[in-house]
């Protein structure tokens, strides 16, 4: 061979690695095949990408069929799963074996041994060896051990791993990656061929999970959670069982006067992890995540969304009553006269709720109907009495004897509005004062009983009443207000 | 039923507060600004809107600040529409409708007389309507049903009823800074009001 035709040689070669670099870098990235978050890519590319690559794409939970054919495309072939731990049943574990000859540059049997959940078919744990034919004295046999020492071929046993959650920052890291609006789950599980998630996966492969952002971070809305926990394969601590619950209900556990959605995993070498997400009643919005891995938990703010109906009026998300675990989260939305159905819901539910949410609800309920629509209001412009009246009219147009029986009532207002003297007397005018025709009536009864057990708000009513006498006092006796004013009046006389 | 009349006014203030709410484009809070400025400027006057009946502030007008209207009042005059429903609550019922008029007409201007002499205003001058809906022959005919009344039938009957008076204006006058300030109230049509004041000194007025 000319001395030419070498040095072409020797060039061609040198710049072999050049040309293979840029057709790789031509070639759109797709995320490994059996990979659905590149981000787990990051997170494994220290492990070994043998045995079918199985320790970068496996995780606890994983479907048998989709192990089997993960193995299958690598040439495996994969066995019907064999009890291991006696006998058929639901509550059994059966091995699945994936089996692969390969001979060079030395002829051995590959296995990988999946663990797999008899009742789900799902993959609780692998392992997976290498054997080579005769004993362990035989040439064959150290010639592997040779290559194995460097790394030339699999190693002989490798206990799969995948993803592994070690750190409870992992884990809040994975699933406030989850809750992310924009994040890759939402945007580019479906189709990840696009510029922007082929861009997007790019740039997990080469950086993992995002960190934890400060402050709190952007989730979705309660109703999103599950799904969103359930792509890395969080599960709902409770089932849900067919029940005569709403559909949009939701299972919470209450704690700390907060509502919590609870969410559980594992990985490969057994960690067992927890998520727990509150939600304020006030739409339903998550704001809070804690991540809890063993003994360690990480508390994480977020800045959830609230569930609105179609009209942009929100919902409010209130737990039932009860000790049971996990309890049902029902969503009210304010009373609305124009759907009178808003009142037989509130009345339904109000008083079938957790006592430490109650008055919370009745309070956003009573500020609703009662809130100052117009600037009058806004600068003070109408006498207390106006509005007593008027937020009484409110309560009963709001059909408040549906949803709030009065002696509850009562003790409700009393706690709720503490600092708002005039609300109190307003539901007190509400419920003991009849709408009656042609001339309404005040329970004298009921009456006694706000002066007794309110004095202060007794007092406001009474001295606007009797200023507004003074004022009225040149009309007609038999002017309405004049006889408004002193029915009024006489209500407290008669105490 | 008292929950459809409630339900009518509760509609009905809604619909009239969304009115008032309709031409303006700022938000909620501004608008609260745009009418606090505009009633800070009527010579100190602290302003209460009567418990009843139901009225709101249709708009407001001084040269420095306006609600609701795109007038601005020429310097020394100041202007305050008020708007309300015909009602003074349930009592108002048993009355006939001509009788609740008044009594709605006599209530407001009780609360208004009071607030103006509390803020030392005089009363000079008071004139009243009359709240007696009297029908012209046309009418009556089609009252009665019949095509032709007798010159001399009983179509006198009603015109010969007493009058229910009720305030329709009344006129008040205060000494402020050397200047005499004027201060007419005025029932302008069925339920609205209107609040004038002249001779204020020019530039936004001091508080009392």
């Amino acid at each position: 061979m000319s001395r030419r035709r070498v040095g072409f040689l020797l060039l061609a070669l040198a710049a072999l690695p050049a040309v293979l670099y840029v057709a790789r870098s031509a070639i759109p990235d797709a995320p490994p095949p059996g990979i659905v978050d590149p981000a787990i890519t990051f997170h494994t590319r220290t492990h070994d990408s043998r045995y079918g690559g199985i320790d970068h794409w496996a995780y606890y939970g994983m479907k048998a069929e989709a192990v089997a054919e993960r193995l299958r495309e690598d040439g495996y072939v994969c066995v019907l799963p064999r009890s291991s731990a006696g006998g058929e049943g639901p509550s059994s574990v059966h091995d699945m074996v994936c089996e692969k000859q390969v001979h060079w540059p030395l002829s051995r049997t590959l296995s990988v041994r999946a663990r797999i959940d008899g009742m789900r078919g799902r993959l609780l744990g692998a392992s997976a060896t290498s054997e080579v034919a005769g004993g362990e004295q035989s040439i064959r046999k150290r010639i592997a051990d040779f290559l194995r020492k460097r790394g030339w071929i699999e190693p002989g046993q490798l206990q799969v791993t995948g993803f592994e959650v070690d750190t409870v920052d992992t884990l809040a890291r994975l699933a406030a990656d989850a809750l992310a609006p924009n994040g890759w789950h939402r945007s580019c599980d479906e189709d990840r061929s696009t510029p922007a998630c082929t861009a997007y996966a790019r740039q997990r492969r080469g950086s993992g999970l995002p960190p934890l952002p400060q402050g709190a971070i952007a989730a979705g809305g309660a109703m999103a959670i599950a799904s969103a926990m359930e792509r890395v394969r969080l599960l709902p601590s409770v089932s849900r069982t067919a029940n005569n619950l709403p559909e949009d209900s939701l299972l919470v556990r209450v704690a700390d006067q907060k509502m919590w959605l609870d969410f559980v995993g594992r990985d490969l070498t057994g960690h067992a992890l927890t998520v727990s997400v509150a939600l304020d009643s006030e739409g339903g919005t998550p704001v809070q995540l804690v991540a809890t891995l063993g003994t360690e938990s990480k508390a994480v703010p977020l800045a959830g969304t609230p569930r609105r109906t179609n009209s942009g009026a929100l919902f409010y998300l209130v737990p039932e009553a009860g000790t049971q675990h996990p309890r049902a989260g029902r969503w009210l939305t304010m009373p609305n006269e124009r759907y009178p159905g808003t009142f037989t819901r509130l009345a339904e539910v109000l008083p079938n709720t957790d006592p430490t949410f109650i008055p919370g609800m009745v309070k956003t309920v009573i500020a609703h109907m009662a809130q100052a629509d117009g600037p009058e209001e806004r600068l003070g412009l109408y006498p207390a009495l106006h509005l007593i009246e008027q937020r009484a009219n409110a309560l009963r147009l709001a059909h408040a004897e549906l949803w709030l029986p009065r002696d509850q009532g009562n003790r409700l207002i009393k706690q709720a509005f503490q600092d708002d003297p005039a609300t109190r007397a307003a539901w007190a005018l509400a419920t003991c004062e009849s709408a009656a025709k042609p001339t309404p009536v005040i329970d004298t009864n009921c009456w006694l009983r706000f002066v007794i057990a309110d004095p202060d708000a007794a007092a406001l009513v009474h001295s606007e009443v009797g200023a507004l006498q003074l004022l009225y006092a040149e009309l007609a006796p038999t002017h309405p207000l004049r006889v408004r004013l002193n029915r009024l009046n006489d209500a407290f006389l008669r105490d | 039923m008292k929950t459809n009349h409630h339900l009518r006014l509760f509609l009905k203030r809604f619909t009239w507060s969304a009115m008032l709410m309709l031409p303006a484009i700022a938000s909620a809070d501004a608008r609260t600004d745009q009418l606090k400025r505009c009633l800070q400027d009527f010579g100190g006057i602290e302003w209460m809107l009567p418990y009843q009946p139901p009225i709101h502030i249709r708009s407001c007008a001084s040269p420095a600040a306006s609600y609701d209207t795109s007038d601005k009042a020429a310097d020394g005059r100041r202007s305050l529409e008020l708007i309300g429903e015909l009602t003074l609550g349930a009592d108002t019922d048993r009355l006939s409708s001509d009788n609740a008029y008044a009594a709605i007409q006599n209530a407001t201007f009780t609360h208004f007389d009071a607030l103006f002499r509390r803020q030392g205003y005089r009363r000079t001058a008071l004139e009243h309507g009359d709240a007696r809906t009297r029908y012209d022959m046309n009418t009556l005919r089609m009252l009665h049903g019949m095509s032709a009344l007798p010159e001399n039938a009983n179509q006198g009957t009603r015109q010969e009823l007493p009058p229910i008076p009720f305030v329709n204006l009344a006129r008040y006058v205060r000494t402020l800074a050397d200047r005499d300030v004027t201060l007419t109230y005025k029932a302008d049509m069925r339920n609205t009001w209107r609040i004038t004041l002249e001779g204020l000194p020019p530039g936004p007025a001091a508080a009392r």
